[in-house]
């Protein structure tokens, strides 16, 4: 009857493989949402900031100092970048200072703007460093 | 015997294994469409507001309002007399419908049928209309059946010489009514009028100017507590309405009457553009 069914090393062993495979499933399956979530709020509260101090219309206007000002409040994980497009298909591209390339989890959201009877498109786009 | 039970054991917990994960995978794209849609709208709210902000800088309407505990308040800052911007609302219109939906990936239309017709509408706390009718060069602020505003503030500002004016406002003989502040002020110099109107007799100030322009005032024509300035002479105008706290307490925010609809990612929504206060 000895060792019959398990034996005491063999039930330790299965206890750790299953909490090994157990853990290795929730790691591999958890989801990376909720940072992407948090990314796409920081983008749209900096919609919304720079769109309330006037920052969108100084940016039309040629002077980027608000929106970087916003941009530099950023937590230092994460990088944001301001794309306007005006009607005739210009672009104008600000990016918080040193942060060049994409690097993961791109949340984007594009809003319209209108100033001085011309219609604008923006595109807030944030990503972790 | 003891192979068949470790083989029989070790199939049973793969499968287990093997439940969980899919459980955990169904479970991560559930969320993963609510996130989405979360997102979408996110979005969405954020579209509203956008377009109620540029709807203000179309019409020029520099609008504050705000709560003071017993009384709710909007500020007008704007220009007389008000301007057609039918052709600025349409050229937005058919941007948001092309331009701004084909970028966002969106199904975007905004009705701007009562913004177009001759007189661009607002509603306060939905309660008061603004009315900017540029067909007859006049502002009306228009309390309705609801509760009465309790002071109305009013400075306007022309840069033309006056050569006639007649002003017919009187204090409310029973002490109850409006409480008005007038401030007027042209290259002849300032009237002023302070005190408490009654809001169901007609007050007027009526001025021309050498140039032929007209400046009417009126309060409580029409309907009680009623404001209407009618000028075809340029004008800079500051109005304050006070008025008692909304009962029950809820956000202040004035709307466009007009329709905004906007569906992204399976999350739509279909309302007025507002905009809103402290």
């Amino acid at each position: 009857m000895k060792a019959f069914v398990f034996t005491t090393d063999a039930l330790l062993a299965l206890t750790v493989a299953l909490l090994v495979a157990m853990l290795t499933i929730v790691y591999v399956a958890s989801p990376v949402i909720p940072r992407s979530l948090y990314l796409h709020q920081l983008s749209a509260d900096v919609a919304t900031v720079a769109e309330a101090q006037g920052a969108v219309a100084d940016l039309i206007d040629g002077d980027d100092t608000a929106l970087r000002t916003i941009f530099r409040s950023m937590p230092p994980s994460v990088c944001m970048q301001a794309r306007l497009i005006d009607d005739m298909g210009n672009e104008t591209i600000i990016t918080e200072a040193s942060c060049t390339t994409y690097q993961r989890e791109l949340q984007s959201l594009w809003l319209p703007y209108h100033h001085n009877g011309e219609n604008y498109l923006i595109r807030w786009e944030g990503w972790y460093r | 015997m003891k192979g068949f039970i470790a083989t029989l054991v070790s199939i049973m917990l793969g499968l287990l294994l093997l439940l969980y994960a899919i459980s955990i995978r169904e479970d991560v794209q559930a969320f993963e469409q609510t996130s989405n849609q979360f997102n979408a709208l996110r979005h969405a709210a954020l579209v509203f507001d956008a377009v109620a902000a540029d709807m203000d800088r179309i019409l020029d309407a520099d609008i504050e309002l705000h709560d003071n505990n017993d009384t709710v308040s909007l500020v007008l800052l704007g220009t007389l007399p008000p301007a057609n911007s039918t052709d600025t609302l349409t050229a937005y219109q058919d941007f948001l419908a092309d331009d701004f939906a084909s970028r966002a990936h969106a199904d975007i239309s905004l009705n701007l049928s009562n913004l177009t017709d001759g007189a661009a509408e607002l509603r306060f706390f939905d309660r008061y209309d603004l009315v900017f009718d540029y067909e007859n060069e006049t502002l009306l602020f228009l309390p309705g059946n609801s509760s009465l505003p309790a002071r109305y503030d009013i400075n306007i500002t022309f840069n033309e010489v006056r050569s006639s004016q007649v002003m017919d406002i009187e204090e409310s003989a029973d002490g109850a009514g409006i409480n008005l502040s007038l401030y007027y002020l042209d290259n002849n110099g300032s009237i002023t009028w302070d005190g408490i109107i009654d809001e169901e007799t007609l007050n007027s100030l009526r001025i021309t100017f050498a140039s032929n322009y007209t400046f009417s005032l009126e309060l409580g024509d029409g309907e009680d507590g009623e404001i209407r300035m009618e000028t075809d002479a340029p004008a800079t105008l500051a109005m304050g309405v006070d008025a008692p706290a909304l009962a029950p307490p809820e956000p202040l925010s004035y709307a466009y009457e007009a329709e905004l609809y906007y569906a992204q990612e399976g999350a739509w929504k279909r309302s007025r553009p507002a905009r809103h206060g402290n």
